[in-house]
């Protein structure tokens, strides 16, 4: 944690208030988003127990499995859910604009989770349903494996810095504010509002001793509460059971509505409360930038949704070692830009990593316009150099590229030299783009003496890295092929069952 | 002392090293593993095994982790084989040093083209990563231990057989996203390139260098006990051959001449703080690791050694002071300007990630955990208190708080366990409480 939103939480305690950390909200919120709130059953991994869905706050519909052990119902509840959901997805594949390879949808879906077990939870939903047959033995409907398909392209997307596509709600509310408890307190939803917005006639310690009892503020899941479980959902799973099991049909339909009440009870609260944060979000003015990452999502929407047009096979269940190393190197490129991003468009959060020393804003006490250079190819370019004096504790070195929140776009500079000055900093930098084409830099893009600016660095454009073909894998990440046939190295291989893991 | 049937420690070296290089010509492994503990003469090594392989007709590339690191190699190899063309792959904004542009048989290229008359050619493992055709015969991977499996993955296609090279103590490569996908995969592309490339090859021999040559034998036991359990290595040099002396009397006994006389006469000291809990940016704790160097390079020293048998003055350039986070580093550096010694800014500060591979006469080490209320992983990590505590060749001051080891005990390591991943060796924790036993022999109290 830096200092600043160390003090921001250390604020928030003393005035029992959430502190807003950030000036925008940075995640893009759609229009028209889709609220799931998954419930799933203790003991059993990734055994679905309900989800409330819906892109209205007052269209949720309620899904329940009665018996969360039977495969039948579980996979007759991700249908229905699946359905709702491919329905929604579908919803944005139309309007496609642009023309030949870039065309694009100009919208994409967004999922919303009260927090991120629901991520988990839709996970592993995913990987549940992604590789279920269609036909034969144990077959699902057509909906269920294109269900999971989606649902763990999302998964997977959510992992990547700054996409919006599936976010959980308790994430976009503590990047903006801060309260005054621990970022595990913070996952919980309902003591995370009880900071923000307490209700009504309550205050904030009021509140937040209703999020901490069940009773009153049920757990936004996916586990349910474990006295609700003992106490109520366990008598009525057997109750249903027995109906089942006696083939009594009144008495199955009064089980199974008594079910869908319990857990009604235990989710609508939640539901509410979402939309509620929802609500509270949109009124954050959104960052200039998020639009920009949004076209990517839309970019990453359009070509997997092409993929599936295309009846593209479902997601491995482990990345390949090339696969991996690719993946890896989007992710730590989008959260480097992600960073950038936020610090480029919010004064806050350039604010705190001003005080980590990683970027810096001061008064221009020198500068040089007219400096030329020569370049290698042998023409004269402008290069003037700049000194800035700041009081921030900088911590960049020469020679890292940097940008400028308070110029033009397409501003460009590198540290030439950072010496200290008294208590001060004087920091050099040579501007080197965003001047335009003539010999004279253009009119305001080379900053003038008594100018405040800010600079951070530039995660700049780096060359994708390149990785031996998917079918080559080098004998450093593969075992050797033809000692023992099988790979030693892919466990699944030695623990493949009847209905699993094959397909 | 050793027995007489013991081989000196030269001469055990001398057959790990012959042992690798006849492993190498013998051409049956993809690979070679080669161990090494700090300052075993490691680089040493790899100018040794590019000669065998260039004297056998092969056109070596070398793979190293940081310019500084292609630099310090090809200046060694130049100074060992003035005949042989010398190839340095650089980036397009790569100044060549001035030792570098003074040698004559070093070229310095862009693409491989450039380099078609050399017969080693060194470049970064990120610069080898552009370089999109062209197979060699044997790669050396310097530092291979600090390089990511996926980076390896990058440079692999271009070498048939490598010689993996590097320290297993230090501190692991890692990612700042934060994903457990990928963990228990036997190619995790967070692990280092070596784990990666063992657990896919069988058999391949992993040898270790078995003598520091860069501790003294009042570090090697400790260092080799806490931070290499299995595989135990031993000082090169014999008892008396290193030695710290006074140029001063003190005036007065102070706390810092009491440390500073420990740490002379035994080689290690512990600088003990009144117990309290700062925060990392503690003044006092800095300024104290400031003035201790400021107070040695006032007193002055005369360092002993195998290459200085008459002594030689240590300067400000033999002395480091090392810290766990950047902050630190430039408190440390703001706090060496107020010692008075007009010499003291010339100490070298930096991180543990940043001294990996260098070495000094006296170093002074502000511990990772000192004034801490809880024990992190990144603060237990054995890699970053073993680069911090095996830099010296004659003295080590660590600067803590009192209660380190109160610390440790009631935070336990709580790191979740994975199926398929191994035990990590050594385990922080334990390398902690290790090392704080051998530092509480040697306590000064403040």
């Amino acid at each position: 944690m830096s200092m600043l939103s160390a003090l921001a939480h250390v604020q928030a305690t003393e005035s029992m208030q959430a502190v807003p950390l950030t000036a925008f909200r940075h995640r893009r919120l759609s229009s028209r988003p889709l609220v799931i709130i998954p419930l799933v059953m203790a003991g059993e991994a990734g055994a679905p127990l309900a989800a409330m869905v819906g892109s209205a706050r007052r269209k949720g519909t309620l899904l329940v499995v009665a018996q969360p052990r039977n495969r039948d119902q579980r996979f007759a509840f991700a249908a229905s859910l699946g359905r709702t959901v491919i329905d929604y997805i579908d919803s944005f594949r139309q309007g496609r604009r642009g023309g030949g390879g870039h065309s694009r949808y100009p919208d994409t879906p967004q999922i919303l989770v009260p927090n991120h077990g629901g991520i988990k939870a839709l996970a592993d939903l995913g990987r549940m349903c992604r590789f279920r047959s269609t036909s034969g033995p144990h077959a699902v409907p057509d909906v269920v494996p294109e269900f999971g398909m989606w649902l763990t392209f999302l998964v997977d997307r959510a992992e990547q810095a700054g996409t919006s596509m599936l976010l959980p709600v308790t994430g976009i509310l503590a990047e903006h504010w801060a309260t005054g408890q621990s970022t595990l307190e913070d996952q919980n939803l309902a003591s995370l509002m009880a900071w923000i917005a307490p209700p009504a006639g309550l205050s904030v310690e009021q509140a937040m001793a209703d999020a901490e009892n069940p009773d009153v503020c049920p757990p936004a899941g996916p586990a349910t509460s474990p006295e609700f479980d003992n106490r109520d959902l366990a008598p009525a799973i057997k109750r249903f059971d027995t109906a089942r099991t006696l083939g009594d049909l009144r008495a199955l339909a009064a089980a199974e509505s008594d079910l869908r009440e319990l857990i009604a009870g235990q989710i609508q609260p939640t539901w509410r409360m979402t939309w509620e944060a929802i609500a509270l979000l949109r009124s954050v003015p959104e960052a200039p930038r998020t639009i920009k990452r949004f076209e990517r999502d839309c970019a990453a929407f359009t070509s997997y949704s092409d993929y599936r047009d295309s009846g593209g096979l479902p997601q491995r269940k482990r990345d390949t070692a090339i696969g991996a190393a690719q993946r890896l190197g989007w992710l730590e490129r989008a959260l480097a830009e992600f960073e950038s991003d936020m610090a480029f468009d919010d004064p806050f959060v350039l604010a705190d990593r001003r005080s980590a020393g990683e970027a810096f804003a001061g008064t221009v006490v020198e500068a040089e316009p007219s400096r030329t250079v020569t370049t290698a190819s042998n023409r004269r370019v402008p290069r003037p150099r700049v000194t800035i004096r700041t009081q921030d504790p900088v911590r960049l070195a020469a020679d890292t590229k940097l940008l400028s929140p308070s110029m033009p776009s397409g501003h460009k500079a590198v540290i030439v030299s950072v010496l200290p000055d008294g208590d001060a900093t004087l920091v050099t930098v040579e501007v080197t783009g965003g001047m335009g084409r003539a010999r004279v830099p253009a009119r305001g893009s080379v900053p003038v003496p008594d100018q405040r600016i800010a600079y951070l660095p530039d995660p700049g454009w780096r060359p994708a890295p390149q990785f031996p073909g998917s079918d080559r894998t080098p004998w450093t990440h593969s075992a050797t092929a033809g000692e023992t046939g099988a790979d030693p190295a892919a466990p699944e291989d030695a623990a493949a069952e009847e209905w699993g893991n094959e397909d | 002392m050793k027995t007489d049937t013991d081989a000196t420690p030269a001469a055990a070296a001398a057959a790990a090293t012959d042992a690798i290089l006849t492993d190498m010509a013998d051409g049956s492994h993809r690979a070679l593993v080669v161990d090494s503990p700090p300052g075993a003469g490691k680089s040493t090594l790899v100018v040794r095994a590019a000669q065998e392989l260039t004297a056998g007709g092969e056109r070596p590339i070398i793979v190293a982790q940081t310019n500084s690191q292609v630099d310090d190699l090809i200046e060694r190899l130049a100074a060992a084989h003035p005949d042989t063309a010398i190839g340095r792959l650089s980036a397009t904004d790569y100044v060549a040093t001035p030792a570098l542009g003074a040698l004559t048989n070093t070229t310095v290229g862009r693409a491989l083209g450039d380099l078609s008359g050399c017969r080693i050619i060194v470049g970064t493992a990120a610069k080898w990563a552009t370089v999109r055709d062209g197979t060699f015969g044997w790669a050396i991977l310097d530092e291979s231990y600090q390089m990511r499996s996926d980076m390896l993955l990058q440079v692999v296609e271009r070498f048939d057989r490598g010689l993996f090279v590097g320290d297993p103590g230090q501190l692991d490569p890692f990612t700042i996203v934060g994903t457990e996908r990928w963990i228990g995969l036997p190619h995790d592309p967070t692990q280092n390139g070596v784990t990666v490339m063992l657990e896919h090859n069988r058999g391949i021999p992993v040898h270790r260098l078995p003598v520091s040559w860069r501790l003294p034998t009042s570090a090697a036991p400790t260092i080799s006990q806490a931070f290499y359990p299995f595989t135990g290595f031993t000082a090169g040099t014999s008892e008396g051959t290193r030695a710290l002396e006074f140029n001063t009397t003190a005036f007065g006994n102070t706390d810092l001449d009491e440390t500073l006389a420990m740490a002379f006469a035994t080689g290690w000291a512990l600088h003990e703080l009144p117990r309290r809990h700062v925060p990392r940016t503690d003044t006092e704790t800095i300024q104290t690791a400031a003035n201790l160097a400021g107070r040695l390079l006032d007193r002055g020293a005369l360092a002993t050694c195998e290459r200085h048998q008459n002594g030689r003055p240590l300067g400000a350039g033999d002395i480091a002071i090392g810290v766990a986070h950047r902050d630190q580093a430039d408190l440390v550096r703001a706090a060496l300007t107020r010692t008075g010694n007009p010499n003291a800014p010339g100490v070298a500060v930096d991180t543990a990630n940043r001294l990996q591979g260098r070495e000094y006469e006296v170093v002074i080490v502000i511990h990772p955990l000192s004034g801490r209320r809880d024990a992190t992983a990144f603060h237990l990590e054995a890699g970053r208190l073993c680069v911090l505590t095996s830099r010296h060749r004659q003295a080590c001051i660590v600067v803590a708080r009192e209660g380190i080891a109160d610390l440790l005990d009631s935070h336990p390591s709580t790191d979740p366990v994975h199926l398929s991943v191994r035990a990590k060796f050594p385990d922080g924790w334990e390398a902690n409480h290790v090392m704080l036993a051998k530092l509480a022999l040697h306590r000064v109290a403040a």
